[in-house]
């Protein structure tokens, strides 16, 4: 058989699956709203690299663990115009809604982040707090501290 | 020389068709690209890869992985053949060149070829990545360079992995009993896995409820192929640039030459040590062959009278079996069908569907268990005209000329039926007919697939192509063959539109009792084979009869 009547298969196949799951399926399976009851920031992305983070009782915070060393924070070294993507996660898995906002309430000389993307740049050396608010529940948020300074402190 | 034959670039010297051939490459390189690019777009849109909406290197790192494996199997199993075991080094040797020449000219073949398939599939898909992400200009100059490196990939690797693959060969040549069991115990085993992982599609899908995990397990396993797979992750950075720590791209700074001199030395090197070994084995069969020659062992055999249709069916099943290509189209076709019949309706029963979606699900099924066998039938469209010369002799028995014509379709009547009626076991298994419903069904799509085998042969009755498979081989383009696969679209869409329109006029429900519905749809197909069983005898004695006469 040909590979382009494979691909054609294969392909109606899954637009078929998708439509009928969509059009024909009883109604009451999109009825039930499960609302966000924890957002997690699981971990930062650097250009490819990812970087964990861990929760801070104290702090009530989620800070950037420092791999060789658990539970402990790590600050960043500070590059102009550093650029970090947060990696976050919606407990339980199939909430209904599952969009964040992302915000800031530190000085945004320092760092700034994109309210739908949640792509941080930092400006200049220091501290900045982000939060990441559930859209479909506004008392569920988390935030994240992030410390970065220059090679010589 | 060699290139033409592979690629066939008789195109070159008419400009019209040149001119085609360039459209079309251009128009094949904008769709790749489009429907590249959609799918980066919705990915990004549905911010499937960690809740971002940016596509992270990794599904690259992924989709490049994927592609280089294919690849490079594709490339060993066709460079076991080409370098040691094709035909024409016997000929290609009398030449006044050396055999390291043709050595040589064999692989720059198969790289150039793998550039070809490069820029026409993995080079839009790139392009399409460039343009979802913050990519400068100079990445669309910079990925059409770097593709020239990553084609040679798996042509090195293709050439170190065919020294092992030529001896694995040529062992399963000499013990084809061994050959066979491997064969059938990885098939059978390879089933197995399928089955067992289509069973596990949970009983109940909703994708707006799972959509959560699918997008964490999506990204992870993304994640798996960055972490495991460093190499083809630095050919990505090599391609598309590294991304800083400022989220931009940078091209060719310090660490992007250091992974392409490591990549040129690395295939370099093991190049040199392939070639050094495989051209020894390649010189060594072009001139010695005639040691691995196939002995005949010589049995006398008492000659067994059999009816003369029988003969003829025999002859042609070990026709069929004496070549791998049957085996190959079988899996690809006959096992494959009643296996996505299974996955396809493991995904709809964990459906709660409303009577209109349960109509639409059996004629679906009707569908793609149609669909496939079907547009496999295109290589009956082929059969008789494949004989090249030797049909002819069909002419020379003294016996009616549709037991030899006939003969030859019935391994495939008989394995397309087989996998029709597995299709039919697992369909059924799904929905539970009752017996008087399943076994009309059946009875009627057994008709539309010998009848559609014998409107295909057919058309290679009325439009033989003996002399172009004669002369040129295995690879022109036969238009019954398009004929054929269109036929084969137009029907199976049909069958399964009548079917639907006949299950919503009857408001048919799988566990109900007997159903007119299936009635009309065996008296269909059996006027659908009446009349090709007439037109195949009729055309036969115009075509070999009468013009005789």
């Amino acid at each position: 058989m040909k590979k382009s009547v494979i691909l054609i298969i294969s392909t109606l196949s899954l637009v078929a699956i998708i439509l009928i799951g969509l059009l024909f399926q009883r109604a009451e399976v999109y009825n039930e709203t499960i609302y966000v009851q924890k957002v997690v920031c699981t971990s930062i992305r650097i250009g490819d690299d990812y970087y964990d983070t861990f929760w801070n009782e104290r702090s009530q915070r989620y800070l950037v663990e420092n791999p060789e060393e658990p539970e402990k924070e790590a600050p960043l070294l500070f590059i102009d115009q550093l650029t970090i993507d947060v990696i976050y996660e919606i407990q339980p898995m199939d909430a209904s809604t599952q969009t964040v906002t992302f915000s800031t309430n530190s000085d945004v000389s320092i760092a700034s982040i994109e309210e739908a993307t949640g792509r941080i740049v930092f400006y200049k050396p220091g501290i900045a707090t982000f939060t990441i608010t559930a859209n479909d529940n506004n008392n569920e948020s988390a935030k994240l501290k992030i410390r970065t300074k220059t090679l010589d402190g | 020389m060699q290139l033409k034959d592979k690629l066939d670039l008789g195109f070159i010297k008419d400009k019209a068709q040149l001119i085609r051939k360039i459209v079309f490459f251009v128009l094949r390189f904008i769709i790749v690209a489009g429907i590249a690019y959609v799918l980066f777009y919705v990915s990004s849109f549905l911010r499937i890869f960690h809740n971002s909406p940016f596509i992270p290197t990794s599904v690259m790192t992924m989709l490049l992985t994927i592609m280089l494996v294919i690849s490079t199997f594709a490339c060993t199993s066709e460079l076991i053949k080409s370098l040691y075991m094709a035909e024409d080094n016997q000929v290609l040797v009398t030449y006044p060149i050396s055999a390291n020449r043709i050595f040589l000219s064999k692989i720059i073949v198969f790289y150039l070829y793998e550039v070809y398939k490069n820029f026409t599939f993995s080079l839009p898909i790139f392009i399409a990545y460039g343009m979802i992400s913050p990519v400068n200009w100079f990445f669309y100059i910079w990925v059409f360079i770097s593709f020239f490196v990553v084609s040679m990939i798996p042509v090195v690797l293709g050439v170190v992995l065919s020294i092992p693959g030529f001896f694995i060969t040529r062992f399963f040549a000499h013990y084809q009993i061994l050959k066979i069991i491997v064969f059938i115990a990885i098939l059978s085993g390879f089933i197995y896995l399928l089955v067992r992982l289509i069973l596990l599609i949970p009983a109940e899908i909703n994708i707006l409820h799972y959509w959560g995990p699918i997008k964490v397990l999506l990204s992870d396993v993304t994640n798996v192929f960055q972490n495991y797979f460093k190499a083809v992750y630095y050919v990505v950075i090599m391609v598309v640039g590294k991304y800083d720590i400022t989220m931009k791209y940078t091209y060719l700074n310090n660490e992007v030459w250091l992974v392409l001199l490591c990549l040129v030395g690395i295939l370099a090197a093991l190049f040199m040590a392939a070639y050094f070994l495989a051209r020894f084995i390649f010189v060594k069969m072009t001139s010695t062959s005639f040691e691995y020659e196939k002995r005949f062992r010589l049995k006398a055999l008492l000659n067994r009278r059999l009816p003369t249709f029988l003969s003829f069916v025999r002859k042609e099943i070990r026709l069929l079996f004496r070549t791998g290509q049957f085996t190959a189209n079988f899996i690809a076709t006959y096992i494959s069908i009643p296996l996505f019949i299974l996955l396809i309706n493991q995904i709809f029963s964990s459906m709660d569907l409303y009577p209109n979606g349960q109509f639409a699900v059996q004629a679906f099924n009707i569908l793609i268990i149609m669909l496939p066998l079907l547009a496999s039938n295109s290589t009956i469209a082929t059969i008789y005209s494949k004989e090249g010369r030797t049909a002819y002799m069909k002419r020379t028995k003294p016996v009616e000329i549709v037991f030899p014509l006939f003969a030859k379709l019935i391994p495939n009547i008989v394995f397309s039926v087989a996998s029709l009626l597995a299709s039919l076991y697992i369909f059924n298994a799904h929905m539970h007919y009752l017996s008087s419903n399943i076994i009309l069904l059946a009875v009627a799509l057994v008709l539309i697939q010998v009848g559609h085998i014998l409107f295909c042969a057919l058309l290679d009755l009325m439009n033989p192509q003996n002399e172009q498979y004669a002369t040129a081989g295995e690879q022109i383009s036969n238009p019954n063959e398009i004929k054929a696969t269109v036929f084969a679209f137009i029907t199976s869409f049909l069958v399964a539109l009548i079917t639907l329109g006949l299950l919503v006029e009857e408001q048919f429900m799988p566990y109900q009792s007997f159903n007119y519905a299936f009635l009309k749809i065996l008296l269909l197909s059996a006027a659908f084979f009446g009349v090709a069983i007439y037109m195949f005898v009729a055309k036969i004695k115009a075509y070999y009869y009468d013009r005789i006469n």
